[in-house]
């Protein structure tokens, strides 16, 4: 068993550095939690782990990462249950949102609030897929849920949030006429 | 597999289709776009759900290169055993010049990954833009899906359609950048720079145009490429053969051809500064864009006052000194602004 050189792990830091940051903020609200934890992270990597047999890196690197925040985070909140993992998870929001179409204030607004009404899972299942490109079963592993889990989670998501896009499509198709 | 029964949710949550809708994976881009053609009857709900998955992003606020600086020195140190303390980015005195050196060379030497300020937004045709800007201070390498190379240099931004890359290879760029384009004689590769316009078909060239300098700066390395004004009121565009330097002043709008020298040109890539016959202000737009400072300057110095100079990997410190030499001058630091004094 070979562990990771120093090299390596500098260079995965480079690589990777700015999508775990953007992750770990998503996901933690808190810089210092999130920089903290990425040295943890590579510390971890080069002291204890190989990468033999992990394929691909960046959803490996997400899963640990997420880990460590989330063992961060309960350790400044002791007086929260266990129960499911997400709990701990809340920072995702509607502020992280851009809407990219022409809509008017209201509709805008209305989309907004249904993504802030997604569980804490689905906000961060919708944001794995559409801004870091995981597949469903990356996304799978790196929460801890099946991939059929996954699958179901995100088709929720984007039916909710469809509701308020549609009336989006049908007043800017009013607005194009 | 067929995709005729699709309905707009399964197109919505196809994993591919995804990919394809937010530009991820080529493979998928590919396959979808020739799909659709095949299969016109379903343009109604292909389009839905483009347009659903296409309605929003996620803002990332980029992160500030200190935070991955201090970092990435915390982490070295702790991997040397030593103990980890927070460093500076090095523009302030301090004793150790070759660690300074270092540091910047790393920040110099981070590829695309880490440094990507990359945008996608919609323009009026609706057709996807792609925006890949450096702040000042830091470089980028960027790769094209025809296998392009550029690297742009601080403060500077490229801009292109994501299908005009896939067909037509044309690009915006303000700013500074290397070119490397790969030889494709059915797709030229053009560049669009203020009012000029660079034509490609294999070759590699350096394009400077900076909105805050009067001169666009052309240097042609291998190969050939054209060059005209956007508007194409060239009565001939001009044919740069490699050595051959072209500069385009905005406010006369006139093009001159010169024999350029590479070593100026495009020694930024290789993380060198070249001040030739540099006027003050020369240095000072060199200079806040290199290292990404505000520079303020008092009491300038006459017109006539040039400075001739050669900086590999060096602090800002440094160059402050050496210019020091050749001018009495003071410097200080307020605020992260630099401010210059002469005497």
């Amino acid at each position: 068993m070979s562990e990771l050189g120093r090299r390596k792990v500098l260079d995965l830091y480079k690589q990777y550095f700015y999508d775990l940051f953007n992750y770990g903020m998503k996901i933690s609200g808190d810089k210092e939690i999130t920089a903290d934890s990425i040295q943890d992270l590579f510390l971890d990597l080069y002291r204890k782990r190989n990468l033999d047999e992990v394929k691909i890196i960046k959803p490996y690197l997400f899963k640990c990462l997420r880990n460590i925040i989330i063992d961060s985070l309960k350790k400044n909140r002791p007086l929260v249950s266990m129960d499911e993992q997400a709990d701990q998870i809340n920072s995702l929001s509607s502020e992280d949102l851009i809407i990219r179409r022409e809509l008017d204030h209201q509709t805008s607004r209305r989309l907004k609030q249904a993504f802030d009404n997604l569980s804490v899972r689905q906000k961060e299942i919708v944001y794995l897929r559409f801004y870091n490109g995981l597949s469903y079963a990356e996304i799978a592993d790196v929460i801890g849920i099946t991939n059929q889990s996954v699958r179901n989670h995100f088709s929720l998501a984007l039916k909710h949030l469809r509701k308020h896009m549609i009336t989006a499509l049908t007043l800017s198709a009013l607005w194009t006429v | 597999m067929s995709f005729n029964h699709f309905k707009v949710d399964d197109f919505i949550e196809n994993e591919s289709f995804q990919s394809f809708a937010l530009n991820r994976h080529q493979d998928d881009i590919t396959f979808w776009a020739q799909w659709i053609k095949n299969h016109p009857e379903k343009k109604a709900e292909f389009d839905e759900a483009l347009s659903v998955l296409r309605s929003f992003e996620f803002r990332n606020e980029p992160v500030e290169s200190k935070v991955f600086a201090n970092g990435l020195e915390k982490l070295e140190q702790s991997l040397n055993g030593d103990v980890a303390q927070p460093v500076t980015l090095p523009m302030r005195p301090t004793k150790n010049y070759l660690k300074i050196a270092a540091a910047i060379a790393l920040l110099i030497g981070v590829t695309a990954a880490s440094f990507v300020y990359v945008k996608y937004f919609y323009d009026k045709s609706n057709q996807i833009f792609v925006e890949k800007s450096t702040p000042r201070g830091t470089k980028l390498s960027v790769k094209l899906p025809d296998g392009s190379l550029i690297k742009l240099n601080g403060g500077s931004r490229l801009t292109y359609r994501q299908n005009d890359i896939t067909k037509t290879r044309k690009l915006t760029l303000e700013g500074e950048a290397f070119f490397e384009v790969k030889r494709d004689t059915l797709r030229p590769f053009i560049v669009t720079s203020g009012n000029v316009t660079t034509t490609a078909l294999g070759t590699s060239f350096n394009i400077r145009s900076y909105p805050s300098d009067p001169f666009t700066k052309i240097y042609l390395v291998t190969g050939k490429i054209k060059v005209d004004q956007s508007d194409g009121s060239l009565p001939k565009p001009f044919t740069l053969l490699p050595g051959d330097g072209i500069s385009y002043d905005e406010v006369n709008k006139t093009l001159t051809v010169s024999k350029g020298n590479s070593e100026d040109a495009i020694a930024w890539k290789n993380g060198v500064i070249k001040f030739n016959n540099a006027s003050i202000t020369d240095v000072k737009n060199i200079l806040e864009r290199w290292y990404g400072v505000d520079i303020i300057l008092n009491n300038m110095p006459s017109d006539d006052w040039r400075i001739d100079g050669t900086f590999e990997n060096e602090s800002l410190e440094n160059v402050l000194r050496s210019l020091q030499y050749t001018s009495k001058m003071e410097y200080n630091f307020k605020k992260d602004i630099l401010i210059i004094t002469f005497n």
